[in-house]
């Protein structure tokens, strides 16, 4: 039995090196030549303004994870909400912020509607606080989505019911209870959270303070800069990065450990509020309605509350380089998605068969993982592969360093939904002479449909969000919708900006459409 | 002349906590067979070895011969063995029409629509669960599952079906009609089965009956 313990894992280990070789491999010759880079160190210290960079990223990080921790706590147990999560989910991070910075910014929509006393820069372009509640807006919805995957996966109602017979009250029992295990389970989701906006680029671009700019977005402009010493910069920078996303999940796992030991049992009957379904919905809302409107709008000067007129010329003018890019965009992140999808697909049917361990945790790696550090780890070996060479070379660079984050998405979407599959409806079908994959297609791929349908969805949203593989790896050949956004989010022309933003939000609602797609219904079973 | 339709070599099975032998099986053509032992010893584990299920906490060095073909190393799909478990597993995305449909052997799925509907419902009518046709597999009960589970096992014309315990979801009362029933099928359609269950009163009259363990050897 020993023999037959051991020979499992060793093939299971087998399997696991040679699903994560590649990865490893190029990180590690990535990470070497960043890490080669040691004659600049003293010089790199005493960069200008390296130590408020540092803070600027630490302070986001901080302040996210405690606001992110405050919205988990209060996750409601009845939420019916998944639509509207997944429509602000899916609002691409970089127009949600140009509509909301058009929104709040001083001289903006929300701003000529205030009395003149009420009219101080709380909230402006390119401050701190713009920053972080913009990426709390995007970010809070996908840890309540996540919140209620976990929530949907643990007995909580039954929980609540035997915490009640032993005499506490409903809400104590929640807390006692229910919150700690939907905490654990959250803590991956929030680490993934906090690293992102460590290492966030584009929105820190638009929406950041750039005198100096927090550490991420000067890693990648010491990266982009041919002075001999700022690749050895950039790589420092990428390696504190990583530093700052280990003890940012440390942080994570230390303030969870607060939590569930010494506030929880205290809390008893408290119940915490916190509006944000309200507060997201709303501003979500009226994020794409300021984008909308000044796509359209024609003569809309401070402190005018409605334009001169409304026109679409604009429009029409730039619909024919928006077409192209329109296509481009949403042709790769369709592969992208297609290709993730299959990825996670393949690597779940192999775990299930082979019963791999630690599969998960592989796949998440990416997200876990400060984004700039591991592209400038690839872009050393993948850059000598398509150094010089045709665009589609950067073309299947790019789309390849693209697919470990939309493939990294899908399964943590699809993930849950699999596990709980039961996998004897194959066999049957094999038992009637149907091969493997056939089965597949007719029992599992149709009864999983909503959940392959949805990784698939967020898949391509996380590939058409995405900014520094087009930058880092695709050689400039390939812009699209994201790249001209944040090109373009520096120049001055508020119409155009706004164009290329609502473009890129309907791209997105487009991908949505497909959920709404009539799904096959499982009569008496529960979707 | 050899007229053993099944035939097993002795048997080695290793699970996680322990070992079981198995002697040599041979079972004729429309032969019933019961396997009965207590829950968590390995019966179900060996139907899907049988089945060609590969299983990662099961090893087993026996070999299985069915209808003249070694089937030890071959694919579920080219087995030609039908399972019917406990939980009956009716694929729950179709209707009880599609989930006959789907399960027609493959000489049958180049037919049209209409032959195939057609040899459906005449084996519904020969049932007596015709009515049951056009049905979501989630509206039925316990015994009307219990049933379509069986007949679409058989439509598929196995050389041999597996019975994992294939009553002991059903109340008593209806255990015992369904049973009779499932027998009496079983016989008309002259199927080889093997039937694995903890409950004596689960196996027809007359079986021969291998009583698990046999020879345990505890690691």
């Amino acid at each position: 039995m020993i023999l037959m313990t051991l020979q499992h894992h060793w093939r299971s280990g087998i399997a696991v090196g040679l699903l994560s070789l590649p990865w490893l491999l190029v990180l590690w010759f990535g990470l070497q030549q960043l890490l080669q880079a040691g004659d600049y160190v003293g010089a790199w210290l005493a960069y200008p303004g390296l130590l408020t960079m540092i803070s600027y990223s630490a302070g986001v990080a901080l302040a996210i994870l405690l606001i992110a921790w405050i919205a988990l706590l209060s996750l409601q147990p009845v939420v019916a909400t998944r639509g509207w999560l997944i429509q602000i989910i899916a609002l691409p991070h970089v127009a949600f912020a140009i509509g909301l910075l058009w929104l709040f910014a001083p001289f903006g929509w929300l701003w000529r509607l205030l009395p003149e006393v009420w009219q101080f820069s709380f909230f402006d372009r390119q401050q701190l606080v713009s920053f972080v509640l913009i990426l709390l807006v995007k970010e809070i919805p996908f840890l309540w989505l996540m919140g209620q995957r976990a929530l949907a996966q643990i007995p909580w109602q039954r929980w609540l019911l035997i915490g009640q017979s032993l005499g506490h009250s409903r809400q104590r029992s929640w807390w006692l209870l229910v919150m700690p295990e939907l905490l654990r389970r959250l803590r991956l989701p929030l680490m993934i959270v906090v690293i992102y906006s460590l290492s966030v680029v584009d929105i820190a671009l638009i929406a950041a303070p750039q005198t100096p700019p927090p550490l991420a977005v000067q890693v990648l402009q010491w990266q982009l800069d041919t002075q001999p010493y700022a690749q050895h910069f950039a790589a420092y920078g990428a390696i504190l990065l990583v530093l700052l996303a280990l003890l940012a999940c440390l942080l994570v796992i230390l303030v969870e450990r607060f939590t569930i030991t010494q506030l929880l049992p205290r809390w008893g009957d408290f119940r915490l509020r916190f509006p944000v379904t309200s507060v997201v919905r709303l501003l979500g809302l009226a994020a794409a309605m300021a984008m909308v409107a000044q796509s359209i709008a024609i003569g809309w000067f401070y402190p005018q509350l409605w334009p001169n007129d409304w026109s679409f010329a604009r429009w029409q003018a730039e619909l024919p380089s928006l077409t192209g890019l329109f296509v481009q965009s949403a042709a790769i992140a369709m592969l992208v998605a297609s290709l993730s999808v299959a990825w996670v697909v393949l690597l779940l049917e192999w775990r299930r068969r082979k019963a791999i361990p630690g599969l998960s945790g592989l796949l998440l790696i990416p997200l876990l993982l400060p984004q700039l550090t591991a592209l400038l780890a690839w872009q050393g070996p993948l850059g000598q592969l398509t150094g010089g060479g045709a665009a589609w070379v950067y073309g299947v660079a790019f789309i390849a360093v693209q697919i470990p984050y939309s493939a990294a998405y899908a399964y943590l979407i699809l993930a849950p939904a699999e596990r709980r599959f039961e996998q004897r409806l194959v066999t049957v079908m094999q038992s009637y002479g149907y091969g493997f994959w056939s089965s597949w297609w007719l029992v599992k791929r149709r009864i999983l449909q909503q959940p392959l349908l949805l990784a698939w969805v967020f898949a391509a949203l996380v590939s058409m969000a995405q900014y520094l593989p087009i930058i880092l790896m695709g050689g400039g050949r390939w812009p699209t919708l994201t790249s001209e956004l944040v090109a373009i989010s520096s120049g001055a022309n508020s119409q155009l900006l706004a164009i290329f933003a609502v473009s890129q939000w309907l791209l997105a609602w487009l991908f949505l459409v497909i959920l709404a797609w009539p799904q096959p219904t499982i009569e008496g079973e529960q979707r | 002349m050899n007229t053993a339709h099944l035939r097993l070599t002795e048997a080695q099975l290793q699970l996680p906590q322990q070992s079981v032998s198995l002697p040599a099986i041979t079972l004729a053509r429309g032969e019933i067979i019961a396997v009965m032992g207590p829950s968590g010893c390995g019966k179900s584990s060996w139907l899907r070895w049988l089945l060609g299920d590969q299983q990662n906490h099961l090893q087993v060095n026996g070999q299985i011969e069915l209808a003249g073909n070694d089937l030890t190393t071959k694919p579920i799909e080219q087995r030609g063995i039908g399972i019917v478990w406990q939980d009956f597993l009716l694929f729950p995305h179709l209707s009880v029409a599609e989930n006959l449909q789907i399960a027609l052997p493959a000489r049958h799925r180049k037919l049209s629509p209409q032959a195939q509907q057609q040899l459906i419902v005449q084996r519904l009518e020969h049932v007596e669960l015709a009515a049951l046709l056009q049905q979501p597999v989630a509206t039925l009960s316990g015994g009307q599952r219990a049933r379509i589970a069986l007949v679409r096992a058989l439509i598929n014309e196995p050389q041999l079906l597996l019975l994992d315990e294939p009553f002991a979801a059903l109340d008593s009362n209806l255990r015992q009609r369904i049973r009779d029933w499932t027998f009496s099928t079983l016989s008309e359609a002259g199927t080889s089965a093997i039937i694995v269950s903890h409950d004596r009163n689960d196996f027809p009259l007359g079986c021969s009956c291998l009583a698990w363990p046999h020879g345990v050897t505890n690691d």
